[in-house]
């Protein structure tokens, strides 16, 4: 019967289905999908990842499987191993704060905690309550913390860092242990820094016309030279000193 | 979708390949042709979305406007190629995935459906192809070939008719 053949063909057309890598291709396409690769650390291999507005991601995982499963639970997107990415990510890993990173999945204020956090140097680290003040919340100590926990790109991001204002290193989105290690990897002394951590003690290098905190020079910055120390912004300013420009102490305590 | 696009837009491209491949496949005949026109459609489709305010996106009928998407590029595709490959014994290549069964099956289907629709003329063809092959509604119908609803119904009817009754299509299929 004429009909019946044709009633069947479309039958046959409609339970046709699009090609196997058909789905995965118009996401790639329309840039849906991130890449990875396995790049090298202070810390060992960690898997980092990037889409189309930058890094995205950078997370430790004992596998491939484990890490795109917990890329796609976090971010929502699904992430595939791209191997011509590794140099980029690589170079990333080593350019640190003038690599360019999708920050889209944060909210403002933990931008603003991000942004802040990437203007410190390598070998210097801040206290939280810096960076709270730094993005004019000088109370939202805690919730600096909080934000840098989150951080979703760690080692690209410096969270590591931040520190607490006793001197302690503190919590660290891939571990406590692991930030003391970094740390020491930049340069950081790291027993000195209860010493120069804090927010109530100023510096100026001999025949320097500005003033710092202590925790704004880098270890070989300190090494032969001498230091005016001052407890009050107020004695550096009447000495004609200025604020440094980095770490922006103020004018009056 | 209206308000998440990124988030949805996989679940969107699920839903809708198999019936968009169909579809594609269906007018064009070869699978490596249906295959790109049909994720061409898609990618426009996504670009076109993310430049629409949330209250277009949430206005828009999807279906019958990703089947219009496709249908122009089907269109662009055949006002470029040359008309013979249209109708002539052109190789017909179905998804590798598929077992050589179902390759046979769906080529052959494929043949059946092509040869048929293409003694149609062109007005009844496509409502055809969209009502009894893709199962749109006659509201989506209208709305992918900008017809009153009124004439899509007829020109299905009158299609399907023409398609059962032509002796030329009776001696072909």
């Amino acid at each position: 019967m004429k009909g019946d053949r044709f009633e069947e063909s479309v039958k046959v057309v409609q339970s046709m289905s699009a090609p196997g890598r058909f789905l995965e291709d118009v996401l790639r396409r329309c840039g849906l999908i991130d890449g990875y690769a396995v790049v090298q650390s202070p810390i060992g291999v960690v898997y980092a990842a990037m889409g189309e507005r930058g890094i995205t991601a950078v997370m430790e995982a004992s596998s491939e499987t484990e890490f795109e499963g917990r890329y796609r639970e976090r971010f929502g997107r699904r992430v595939e191993r791209r191997d011509q990415l590794s140099a980029e990510l690589q170079n990333a890993m080593q350019r640190g704060s003038r690599a360019k990173v999708d920050l889209s999945e944060c909210n403002p204020f933990q931008r603003a905690v991000l942004e802040a956090t990437r203007r410190i140097r390598p070998g210097t680290v801040r206290p939280y309550a810096w960076i709270a003040r730094e993005i004019g919340h000088p109370g939202a100590v805690r919730a600096v913390g909080t934000a840098l926990a989150k951080n979703p790109v760690p080692l690209i991001v410096p969270c590591h860092r931040v520190v607490r204002s006793d001197g302690e290193t503190g919590e660290y989105a891939l571990g406590a242990d692991d930030k003391v290690r970094i740390l020491e990897h930049e340069g950081v002394h790291v027993p000195e820094l209860r010493r120069r951590v804090t927010m109530h003690e100023f510096w100026s290098p001999e025949g320097d016309d500005t003033f710092c905190y202590p925790f704004c020079f880098s270890e070989p910055q300190l090494h032969g030279r001498h230091f005016r120390k001052f407890q009050t912004p107020q004695e550096a300013v009447r000495l004609g000193l200025t604020p440094c420009e980095t770490c922006h102490p103020p004018l009056a305590a | 979708m209206a308000k998440d696009l990124d988030g949805n837009f996989e679940r969107f491209v699920q839903r809708y390949q198999d019936r968009l491949y169909g579809f594609v496949m269906t007018l064009i005949g070869n699978h490596a042709d249906a295959e790109e026109i049909a994720q061409d459609s898609f990618v426009s489709a996504y670009r076109a979305l993310q430049g629409y305010e949330t209250a277009r996106r949430s206005a828009l009928a999807l279906r019958p406007w990703l089947f219009t998407i496709a249908l122009n590029k089907v269109r662009n595709r055949s006002r470029r190629a040359a008309p013979a490959a249209l109708d002539d014994g052109m190789p017909l290549a179905v998804p590798a995935c598929e077992g050589p069964e179902a390759r046979a099956e769906a080529r052959e289907a494929i043949a059946v459906l092509r040869t048929a629709l293409e003694n149609l003329a062109p007005r009844y063809r496509m409502p055809v192809v969209l009502r009894h092959i893709q199962g749109l509604s006659y509201d989506e119908i209208a709305n992918v070939l900008q017809q009153p609803v009124g004439t899509a119904k007829a020109n299905v009817h009158r299609g399907l008719a023409l398609l059962r009754c032509s002796g030329k299509v009776a001696a072909l299929v």
